[in-house]
C-alpha cells in the first residue's frame, strides 16, 4: 500500500511536469474534431465516417509528431545533473521511473484522443453524415490502431534518446530510426535493378517495405495510404500490420525499460550512451551509404561493369564514407583518418554485403524451370491501352496450354540480345508450385514480337491486361463516350447498358496484335461509378463495328474523325530534342499557324488525337511535331481545339 | 548500517574511487573531507544509488542500494538541488511528502518559520543560503534512516551554520537518524561528527593521517 501510495505520488509529479504537453495534445486533437466535424465538402453520397476511421490523415500526422516529442521528453531529467540527483535518488527503482513515464505519456494521449475521436463522431452521427452500425468497427479500430501507432513512434524517439548524449546526435539517431530502414530497402532495390537487368520486383521486398519502415508500418495499419482517409478500413486486411504494429511497441517498450535500466547515470566521453549504439550508427551509415554511392556509379556510368563498380565502391568509398563517420561519431575533424580495424572490419562487411547482392542477384535473375511454374501473367508494356503493368500482373492468370505457350515466348525472348534497334520492355511473373512468386524484366528487340499475336490472342492475357473484359455491368451507373472532339454520356437503361457491355466485349476479344500496331483508336468508352469505385476505360479501335453501328443507332456518330470537323486553324509545332544523362529536354524550335481550308484539310487526314496515341511504341507517332486544331463542335457554335499527331513517316 | 566494500568507480580512464572500504555505523554523524575532485559527492551518488559502482557493493542495512528496501531509507541531499522555477518551500515539502509518507509537514513549517523562510515564497528569489536551509529543513523533516548530505555548509553564515549543527546533532540523537556529510569544512566537521574520515585520490585515509592534515592546517 505503501509503495503504491509513492508510485502514484510520482506518477502525479510527473503529469505536472508534463502540464505543457497535456495541453497542447487537448487543444491539437479537440481542434481537429472541431474541425472536420464542421468540414462542408462532404462528396455526395460518401460516408463521413471515413473522417472518424483510422486513416484520417490529420490524426495520423499529429500521432506521429506527438509521439516524437513525447518520446524525446518523457526522461528529460537525464540531460540535467541536479535533476538525476533528485529523481534518481528518490525511493523507487529505475523500472518503476520508467513505468511512470510510460504511464502517463499513454494516458496523456490516449484520453484526449479517444474521447475527442467519440466527440466527433458523435457530432458526425447528429448531423448526419455517419452511420453508427458501418461506423462504429472503424471509428474504435482507428484509436486502436492510433494507440499503438503512438506507443510505436514514441518508443523509437525514445531510444534514440536514451542512446545518444547530444541534442543533434539524438535528432539524427531518431531520423535514421524512422527513415533509414525504408532508405536501406530503397537502395537494395535501386542495388537488384542495376545489378540484375531481368530484376522487376520481389515479393519479399515489397513485404518489407510494409513492415520494416517506421512510418509505413504505421502507415498500412491506419491504411493511410488507401482511397479517402482509409474508408474501406477492414480488420482482416490490416491484422498482420496492426499485430506488427503491437509487437513491434511491446518489444521497443522493453528494449527502452532496458536500456534505461542500464543507462549511465554520470556523462559518458563520446556522443552515444553505449558503445553498441556507436556500431549501430556507424555500420547503418555506411550500408546506406556505400549501397547509395554504388547505385548513383551504376546510374552515372550508364550500368557499366558492376565488378568494377563494386571494387571501386569498396576500395574508394569505404574509406572516404568512413573518415566522415569518424568525424561526425567523434565531432572531431582531426579523426579522419582514426579507426584502422573499423576501417577494415568495414571494407570486409562492405564486400561481403556487395558480393551477396551480386551472387543473390545473379540467383534470383535464373528464369525457374517450366515443371515448378504453377502460374504466369506477361506484361507488353508498350501496349498502353491495357491497364496499369501492376494491375495486369495482379489480374491475368495463364495456366495450362497458354502457360507453356507464353513460358516457351518468354524463355525465348529472355535469350534474346537486344542490340542497338528498337526494344521493348516485357515484365513477367510467374507462380511457383512451392508458393513463392517471381518477377522479371526483359528488353527485347522488335522482331521478337512477331510471335507475340499468340499469346495476345489467349482468353487469360486479353482478361487480364483489359479490365473491361472483367467486369460486370452492375456497379455501373452511366456509359460515357468522346472521340478526343466530342464527349458525351450515353441515354442508357440498365439492359442497354449490359447490352452495350456485351458488345464492346466481343469486339474487344476479336481486337488483334497486328491492328494495334497498325491502328490508332478512334474514341474511349468509359463506364463510370457514381460510388467511386473506380471508373473503367476502354478504346475504341475502327474495326469495331458492332459498337460503331450500335452508337449510331443512338445518333452518334463515333466513326467521326477530325478531318470531318469544320476546321478553322492549325497551329504546327515542331520540338527539338536533347537527350540527356538523366533526363531528355525537349523545346520548341518552330511553329507554323494555317488557315488555309485545302491544307487543313489535307493536314487533318493523317492526324490522330494524342489522348489516344497510347501505343505510339507500337504503332509509331512522330514526337517532333505537334499539332492543335481549332475546330467547330457538331452544333457549330463553339470553337474548341484538340492535340494530335501525326504518324510518324 | 552502510557497508561500502572495496568500491571503484571510473569515469572513461580516470579512477575516481578506487577499492574504497568504508563502514558507517548507525546513529553517527560520520564526516568526510577530501579535496576537489577526490570522489566525495560520486560517493554519496554510490550510496544513493544515483551512480552505480564498476566494482563493489555497498549495502545499507544489508540491502543492495539500488532496491527501494534501501533507498526509502536514504535521503539524498546533494549540492545543487534541484526545484522547479515556479516551487515555494511548501510545494518543496508537499513533493517530498509524496515520496516519504513519514515527511514530517508542521515540522517542516515550525523549521521554515525557524529560518525566517516564507513558505509561499518562490524558491528562486532566495539566496544560496537560504535554499540551502528550505532543504536542510526537508532533509530532516523527511524522517528517513540515513541522511547524505554534499556540502551541506557551504553558503551558510556562521550564525546559520551553528543553527545547522545544532538541528543534524538534534537529528541524529533525538531521532536515531545517521548522517554522513561531506565537506571542505573540516572545523565544522569536528565540531559534530562523532566519526571522521578523508578521501585522498580515490582512497580513505587512516585517522591518523586525517589528524596530521588537521594540525596541518591549523
Amino acid at each position: 500500500m505503501e509503495g503504491w501510495k509513492r508510485f502514484s505520488g510520482l506518477l502525479k509529479e510527473d503529469l505536472k511536469s508534463k502540464l505543457g504537453m497535456i495541453v497542447a495534445v487537448w487543444y491539437v486533437l479537440g481542434m481537429f474534431c472541431l474541425l472536420f466535424s464542421m468540414k462542408m465538402t462532404v462528396p455526395t453520397g460518401e460516408m463521413r465516417s471515413l473522417y472518424v476511421g483510422a486513416g484520417n490523415t490529420s490524426f495520423f500526422a499529429a500521432t506521429i509528431i506527438i509521439g516524437v516529442i513525447m518520446g524525446a521528453g518523457t526522461f528529460r531529467f537525464l540531460y540535467s545533473e541536479s535533476k538525476i540527483d533528485l529523481y534518481f535518488g528518490l525511493p523507487f527503482t529505475r523500472k518503476q521511473l520508467f513505468a511512470a513515464g510510460l504511464i502517463n505519456n499513454f494516458l496523456i494521449f490516449t484520453v484526449p484522443m479517444v474521447l475527442c475521436r467519440l466527440l466527433f463522431f458523435s457530432i458526425s452521427l447528429s448531423m448526419g453524415y455517419s452511420e453508427y452500425e458501418s461506423s462504429a468497427v472503424s471509428v474504435w479500430a482507428g484509436c486502436v490502431v492510433l494507440v499503438l501507432g503512438f506507443l510505436f513512434v514514441m518508443n523509437l524517439s525514445m531510444l534514440a534518446f536514451l542512446l545518444a548524449q547530444n541534442t543533434g546526435y539524438r535528432i539524427g539517431l531518431l531520423v535514421l530510426f524512422l527513415f533509414g530502414p525504408g532508405t536501406g530497402i530503397m537502395l537494395w532495390e535501386k542495388m537488384l535493378k542495376a545489378l540484375v537487368p531481368s530484376f522487376y520486383r520481389s515479393e519479399l521486398l515489397e513485404m518489407l517495405k510494409g513492415y520494416l519502415s517506421p512510418l509505413a508500418l504505421f502507415g498500412n495499419a491506419a491504411g493511410i495510404h488507401e482511397y479517402a482517409d482509409g474508408a474501406y478500413w477492414t480488420m482482416e486486411s490490416h491484422l498482420p500490420y496492426l499485430l506488427y504494429l503491437a509487437v513491434a511497441a511491446v518489444i521497443l517498450s522493453l528494449i527502452n525499460l532496458g536500456v534505461f535500466a542500464i543507462r549511465p547515470a554520470e556523462r559518458r566521453s563520446g556522443m552515444f550512451t553505449f558503445r553498441f549504439a556507436e556500431y549501430l550508427v556507424r555500420y547503418s551509415c555506411m550500408a546506406l551509404a556505400i549501397l547509395w554511392f554504388v547505385s548513383g556509379l551504376q546510374v552515372f556510368s550508364s550500368g557499366g561493369n558492376s565488378a568494377v563498380i563494386m571494387a571501386i565502391g569498396v576500395l574508394i568509398g569505404v574509406p572516404a564514407v568512413h573518415g566522415l563517420l569518424n568525424m561526425i561519431i567523434a565531432f572531431d575533424a582531426r579523426k579522419f583518418l582514426t579507426g584502422r580495424w573499423h576501417l577494415l572490419a568495414e571494407l570486409l562487411v562492405m564486400a561481403v554485403l556487395l558480393g551477396g547482392f551480386s551472387l543473390w542477384g545473379k540467383r534470383g535473375g535464373e528464369i525457374p524451370p517450366k515443371e515448378n511454374v504453377k502460374s504466369a501473367a506477361v506484361v507488353l508494356t508498350a501496349l498502353r491501352s491495357g491497364d496499369d503493368s501492376d494491375q495486369i500482373l495482379r489480374n491475368m492468370q495463364l495456366t495450362g496450354e497458354e502457360l507453356f505457350d507464353a513460358y516457351d515466348w518468354l524463355w525465348t525472348v529472355s535469350g534474346e540480345k537486344a542490340g542497338r534497334e528498337t526494344t521493348y520492355e516485357v515484365l513477367a511473373k510467374y507462380e511457383l508450385q512451392n508458393g513463392k512468386t517471381k518477377y522479371f524484366k526483359y528488353q527485347i528487340p522488335w522482331y521478337a514480337l512477331d510471335e507475340f499475336e499468340k499469346i495476345y490472342n489467349q482468353k487469360s492475357f486479353k482478361e487480364g491486361t483489359y479490365e473491361a473484359l472483367r467486369m460486370d455491368s452492375l456497379k455501373y451507373a452511366e456509359v460515357q463516350w468522346t472521340n478526343g472532339l466530342e464527349s458525351y454520356t450515353l441515354d442508357l437503361d440498365e439492359e442497354e447498358r449490359q447490352k452495350f457491355l456485351e458488345i464492346y466485349q466481343q469486339d474487344l476479344e476479336k481486337l488483334t496484335f497486328e491492328k494495334i500496331c497498325q491502328q490508332t483508336p478512334i474514341g474511349k468508352i468509359t463506364f463510370a461509378s457514381t460510388k467511386n469505385q473506380g471508373d473503367v476505360s476502354g478504346y475504341i479501335y475502327p474495326g469495331f463495328h458492332k459498337v460503331l453501328t450500335y452508337m449510331s443507332q443512338l445518333g452518334i456518330d463515333a466513326d467521326k474523325k477530325v478531318s470531318d470537323y469544320e476546321l478553322t486553324k492549325i497551329v504546327v509545332d515542331n520540338y527539338m530534342f536533347t537527350d540527356g544523362l538523366l533526363y531528355d529536354v525537349r523545346y520548341l524550335e518552330s511553329e507554323k499557324i494555317i488557315t488555309d481550308p485545302g491544307n487543313m484539310t489535307d493536314m487533318s487526314q493523317t492526324l490522330f488525337v494524342e489522348d489516344f496515341c497510347v501505343d505510339s511504341l507500337l504503332h509509331a507517332m512522330n514526337p517532333d511535331t505537334e499539332f492543335t486544331v481549332y475546330y467547330r463542335d457538331s452544333a457549330g457554335r463553339t470553337v474548341n481545339s484538340v492535340k494530335c499527331l501525326a504518324p510518324a513517316k | 548500517m552502510i557497508e561500502i566494500c572495496n568500491i571503484t568507480k571510473r569515469f572513461g580512464n580516470f579512477t575516481c574511487l578506487d577499492h574504497v572500504n568504508l563502514t558507517i555505523p548507525d546513529v553517527s554523524i560520520y564526516g568526510l573531507v577530501g579535496e576537489n575532485g577526490a570522489g566525495k559527492s560520486t560517493l554519496l551518488r554510490l550510496i544513493s544509488g544515483v551512480y552505480r559502482p564498476d566494482e563493489g557493493e555497498i549495502k545499507i542495512d544489508g540491502k543492495e542500494t539500488s532496491r527501494v528496501a534501501a533507498k526509502k531509507e536514504v535521503f539524498y541531499m546533494p549540492d545543487r538541488q534541484h526545484y522547479e522555477r515556479n516551487d515555494t518551500p511548501l510545494s518543496i515539502g508537499r513533493f517530498y511528502r509524496n515520496f516519504y509518507p513519514e515527511f514530517a509537514m508542521e515540522e517542516y513549517r515550525y523549521l521554515l518559520e525557524n529560518f525566517s523562510l516564507d513558505e509561499n515564497a518562490l524558491v528562486d528569489s532566495f539566496s544560496k543560503g537560504m535554499k540551502k536551509q528550505m532543504f536542510i529543513a526537508a532533509a530532516i523533516c523527511a524522517n528517513t534512516k540515513y541522511l547524505l548530505c554534499d556540502e551541506v555548509f557551504d553558503g551558510l553564515d556562521p550564525q546559520i551554520r551553528k543553527t545547522v549543527n545544532k538541528l543534524l546533532k538534534s537529528a541524529a540523537n533525538g531521532r536515531k537518524m545517521t548522517i554522513l556529510i561531506v565537506s571542505h569544512y573540516m572545523e565544522e566537521l569536528d565540531k559534530i561528527c562523532t566519526e571522521k574520515g578523508f578521501l585522498h585520490r580515490g582512497r580513505i585515509l587512516a585517522q591518523e593521517e586525517w589528524n596530521r592534515l588537521l594540525v596541518e592546517e591549523a
